[in-house]
């Protein structure tokens, strides 16, 4: 009994899962990745994945790697979302549903904290390292090392999340886990230490990315381009990493605070012995409101590039843009009480926090302004990432006006942790976030991949999200005008709210086939990757730098760096300047660094190691995570040197061939 | 002969559309819009605000819609008669108004936010020539006491309030945090361990109203629901006297056994009830009982030891 407390902590054979459902899960998830593994052997490809991708530090890839775990969380969250709404279609009157009330609030728990903090956040950081470096005239973010470590980090907290379904349980306390449910008293299992440390080791990766992409916009522009002459999707990431700077520090303290009171018998939010559950809530707030902006801000930038280039016009009011960018940053600060007008602030408090709330709804009401005016004589092309933005418009408005009326506090006390305020940020979400993010793909695929993605599938995809949004999250409205709260796993027969949480459900199907729909968009267009081919490297005659360089973007990104001397530089040039043999220099590049994988699979250990009490091994994983830490500052030649030779033979394949070129 | 199987298909799916509309129109008519269906002032006024915000923000959904759809098939690519001027990116004027116009509605709905957050504070008493009655909520794990500390009478899981007498609630948890709720009489406040809060409400009319707890505290969250019936004040003299006759009584110490967690949505109603057992649970926890042996415990389960 010592024995195996000392070596394996709390862990024993009790812990794997014995209901149906997660056992299921598990178990495909483990069979899925033993079949990915005998592919990879069958194929030969384990030098190919390990030097071209898992160990390269080319932004680009990097950003590829992020958006595929991504997609994959996008599709767990979504089979989570798809569980509630079997059970909650089905669990009226006698009936109580497919899902045990414990299950149910684990899958609720983990479809938040999976669709935030690994589908949507791993979709943002994909799109900034996919476009940030390029649109800047930058061969690389300013610390290469440190971006593939912050992706390992991501992906450490991922597979964290995910052994929960196999090994104990996953937190039934929210996705924010408000104590004292999540204190150790009324949450005795393993679940909420899952939480806590997937996001703690998921949150210092995304602060790192923060300090690593806020420092190459300061430090790594082309030459001539001043902050006024950014792209507004450069702008819009520099807020958010102003964000994640301030914000994510709240984060990791909050729930190193929740692990003390857990683990080690601290008082910090517990009910009694001093505990003040209210300080956590205002915490987990005050880093909570701040990512909502984080996720949406490159969206808005992302909508900026598209419905400009899209309708063949300059961004209108590039100023009052930037402006109201900077207003939201600052605001995002101020709004956090509104989550929780319910705890019995006084008026004062509440009507200020009211008030700044509406306030903020100010700038964004600008910016939608600015992209309509962006289409006021111009001439739009309806592509898919156009599509992606005239269903964010329409969504968008509609959630921002729900979001005005729940920033009355007297309105709040009625819709508060109603299905309202779920439909509300569902909205802002899948509206607003997911949206932006789907047209930045769209709109960038070509120059990464060198071919476009088919715009047919693209626009029936588009539909199927945008129709399956309506079916899905319409009812969640009407239900909270009913009265209906969320996470509720079962209600009254007498209420009739049966047909309701059905027609949802249908929704979700939808928006599932949706997905179906971009996978096979995906394959399609791969397959008719000759006919989709982008030849020119600026297939939708864009304005900022990425469009410049050839498709698909070259690993050393520019053979020359360009000089900046306006906004929309490229737009203005491009049809003056010839196309010159420049003159082209050695360029200095990183070498691949395993280290920040080994840093990454040595976390998962010291992550595991923390939520079951494997003292050893918590020691034992960090003493290994200093040395391959030090082991890499050791290392005096992380870079070497491409010749020019070499770049100019590159260059002229992409003249003189229609095939693809071997990057590389 | 194909272009003609197309026609039928989508008149079918047309009807098809419209019968499932009707019948949603008609399934919708058929529900208790509890939030928009007021029996108190508080709810009332709450709904009210709820109207007005939505009435200004339409100043805003309105010209949105418009512009985005006029623009859009007034400038698509195909419309050859359209003007295009690619470089005009600038315009004081329209730039000032869309900073300004939003501000002036937020202004509005700011002065209504300030004073409402007032008039409509939970913790406000509501004045009235009626006698306030005052009764004592905890949120049990995963059950509703109610006591009536003047009358020391107590009651599971549902409540009985005199109509056109404001009532008083001081509310707290004995666990995980909760929110109480009554839709059709006033919005939630949260019911937390070690902490009173306040919510006063009035019910217009005698019925039965929904009530609930509209805050996640664990797997028997879902069945925290109670009846509030508002009667008649005759009928509430009337309830407390004959609870009053019951035999049964309810210690502090049957309070610590029955706040045991289960699920269980049945009723119970107390005589003989201490007044003190709402006073006594919140100063356990500011005390600091109630939890040391609980981690012991739990943590050994959880250990299977």
């Amino acid at each position: 009994m010592i024995f195996s407390s000392l070596f394996l902590g709390k862990l024993n054979s009790h812990v794997f899962p014995t209901d149906l459902v997660t056992l299921g899960a598990a178990v495909s998830v483990v069979l899925g990745l033993i079949g990915i593994a005998l592919a990879i052997t069958y194929f030969h490809k384990w030098t190919y994945l390990w030097k071209e991708w898992l160990t390269s530090v080319d932004h680009k890839k990097i950003g590829v790697m992020y958006i595929i775990v991504s997609v994959l969380m996008l599709i767990r969250g979504g089979t989570d979302a798809l569980m509630l709404r079997a059970q909650q279609a089905t669990s009226v009157g006698a009936s109580h549903g497919v899902l045990s009330s414990n299950t149910f609030n684990q899958v609720f728990s983990a479809h938040g904290t999976i669709m935030i903090f690994f589908a949507a956040m791993g979709l943002m950081f994909g799109i900034i390292n996919l476009v940030l470096p390029l649109q800047i005239g930058a061969r690389d973010v300013a610390f290469p090392f440190m971006n593939l470590t912050s992706f390992w980090l991501f992906a450490a907290g991922m597979i964290l999340v995910n052994m929960s379904l196999g090994i104990g349980d996953f937190s039934a306390a929210g996705w924010l886990a408000y104590p004292p449910l999540s204190e150790l008293r009324y949450s005795p299992t393993v679940g909420v230490d899952y939480w806590i440390w997937s996001l703690e080791i998921a949150g210092i990766g995304s602060l790192l990315s923060g300090v690593n992409f806020l420092t190459t916009i300061i430090k790594s522009r082309a030459p001539g381009m001043t902050l006024f002459k950014m792209p507004m999707f450069t702008w819009s990431v520099l807020c958010t990493t102003l964000l994640i700077i301030f914000a994510f520090p709240i984060l990791t303290v909050t729930l190193t605070l929740l692990f003390l009171d857990r683990t080690m018998g601290m008082h910090f939010f517990t009910a009694g012995m001093g505990g003040n559950m209210m300080m956590y809530v205002n915490l987990i707030w005050a880093w909570g409101h701040p990512e909502v902006y984080i996720l949406i801000l490159p969206a808005f930038g992302v909508f900026s590039e598209v419905v400009a280039t899209f309708s063949r016009k300059r961004l209108f009011g590039y100023r009052t843009m930037v402006g109201a960018l900077i207003s939201i940053t600052v605001l995002s600060f101020t709004v956090w009480l509104h989550h929780f007008f319910t705890m019995g602030a006084g008026a004062d408090v509440n009507g200020f926090f009211g008030i700044m709330t509406m306030v903020i709804a100010i700038p964004t009401g600008v910016k939608v302004f600015n992209w309509l005016f962006t289409m006021y004589r111009g001439k739009i092309m309806f592509s898919q990432a156009m599509y992606w933005f005239l269903g964010f418009v329409g969504l968008f408005t509609v959630g921002g006006i729900a979001g005005v009326i729940l920033a009355v506090p007297p309105a709040d006390f009625q819709l508060h942790n109603s299905l309202f305020l779920v439909a509300h940020f569902h909205t802002m979400i899948v509206g607003g976030v997911l949206f932006g993010y789907f047209a930045g793909l769209a709109y960038w695929f070509p120059k990464i991949f060198g071919y476009k993605l088919d715009e047919k599938l693209g626009k029936i995809t588009f539909y199927l999200w945008f129709t399956g949004f309506l079916v899905a999250f319409v009812p969640l409205y009407i239900l909270g005008l009913l009265g209906a709260t969320r996470r509720i796993d079962h209600y009254n027969a007498a209420l009739h709210w049966q047909p309701l949480f059905i027609i949802a459900g249908v929704g979700v199907v939808i928006i599932a086939a949706g997905v179906a729909m971009m996978i096979f968009q995906q394959i399609y267009s791969f397959i008719k990757r000759d006919k989709l081919r982008d030849k020119t490297g600026d297939p939708w005659d864009g304005k900022t730098l990425e469009w410049s360089v050839p498709s698909p973007a070259p690993f050393y990104n520019f053979s020359t760096i360009p000089i900046v001397h306006s906004r929309d530089f490229y737009w203005e040039i491009k049809n003056i300047v010839k196309k010159e043999p420049k003159i082209v220099n050695d360029i200095l590049l990183p070498k691949n660094a395993p280290a920040s994988l080994m840093i990454g699979l040595v976390s998962v250990a010291f992550g595991f190691a923390m939520i079951w009490h494997i003292w050893w091994l918590v020691l034992a994983s960090l003493v290994l995570i200093i040395i391959i830490f030090l082991h890499r500052l050791d290392d005096e030649n992380p870079d070497y040197l491409l010749s020019s030779d070499k770049i100019v033979e590159i260059e002229e394949s992409y003249l003189n061939s229609d095939k693809k070129v071997a990057v590389n | 002969m194909k272009h003609k199987n197309k026609k039928y298909i989508i008149i079918t799916l047309i009807v098809l559309l419209g019968l499932l509309l009707v019948w949603f129109i008609n399934y919708l008519s058929t529900l208790n819009f509890e939030i928009l269906n007021p029996k108190g002032p508080i709810a009332a006024g709450e709904k009210h605000l709820m109207l007005v915000a939505l009435i200004l923000s339409l100043f805003v959904l309105i010209p949105v819609y418009g512009l985005l759809i006029g623009f859009s098939l007034r400038y698509r690519q195909s419309n050859k008669k359209a003007k295009y001027s690619p470089n005009w990116d600038k315009n004081i004027f329209l730039e000032t108004s869309w900073w300004v116009l939003p501000a002036i509605l937020i202004g509005i709905l700011g002065y209504y936010t300030w004073t409402s957050s007032h008039s409509l504070n939970p913790y406000k008493p509501i004045t009235s020539k009626n006698q306030a009655v005052t009764i004592d909520v905890i949120a049990l794990d995963w059950r509703w006491l109610f006591i009536y500390p003047k009358d020391q009478i107590s009651t599971m899981n549902y409540l009985v309030i005199p109509t056109n007498h404001p009532v008083n609630f001081y509310i707290t948890s004995d666990g995980p945090m909760n929110s109480f709720w009554v839709p059709q009489l006033a919005g939630q406040i949260y019911a937390m361990a070690g902490m009173s809060t306040e919510l006063h409400l009035m019910a217009y009319n005698s019925g039965n109203y929904r009530g609930l707890s509209a805050n996640l505290s664990g797997i028997g969250f879902s069945s925290m629901s109670f009846n509030v019936k508002a009667v008649s004040p005759k009928n509430y003299l009337n309830f407390i006297s004959q609870t009053k006759k019951m035999s049964n009584s309810l210690s502090y110490n049957d309070f610590l056994n029955l706040a045991k967690p289960k699920i269980d949505p049945s009723t119970m109603t107390f005589n003989h009830t201490n007044g003190l057992i709402y006073v006594k649970l919140i100063d356990s926890y500011m005390a600091g009982k109630n939890i040391n042996n609980s981690i012991k415990t739990n943590s050994n389960k959880a250990m299977g030891m």
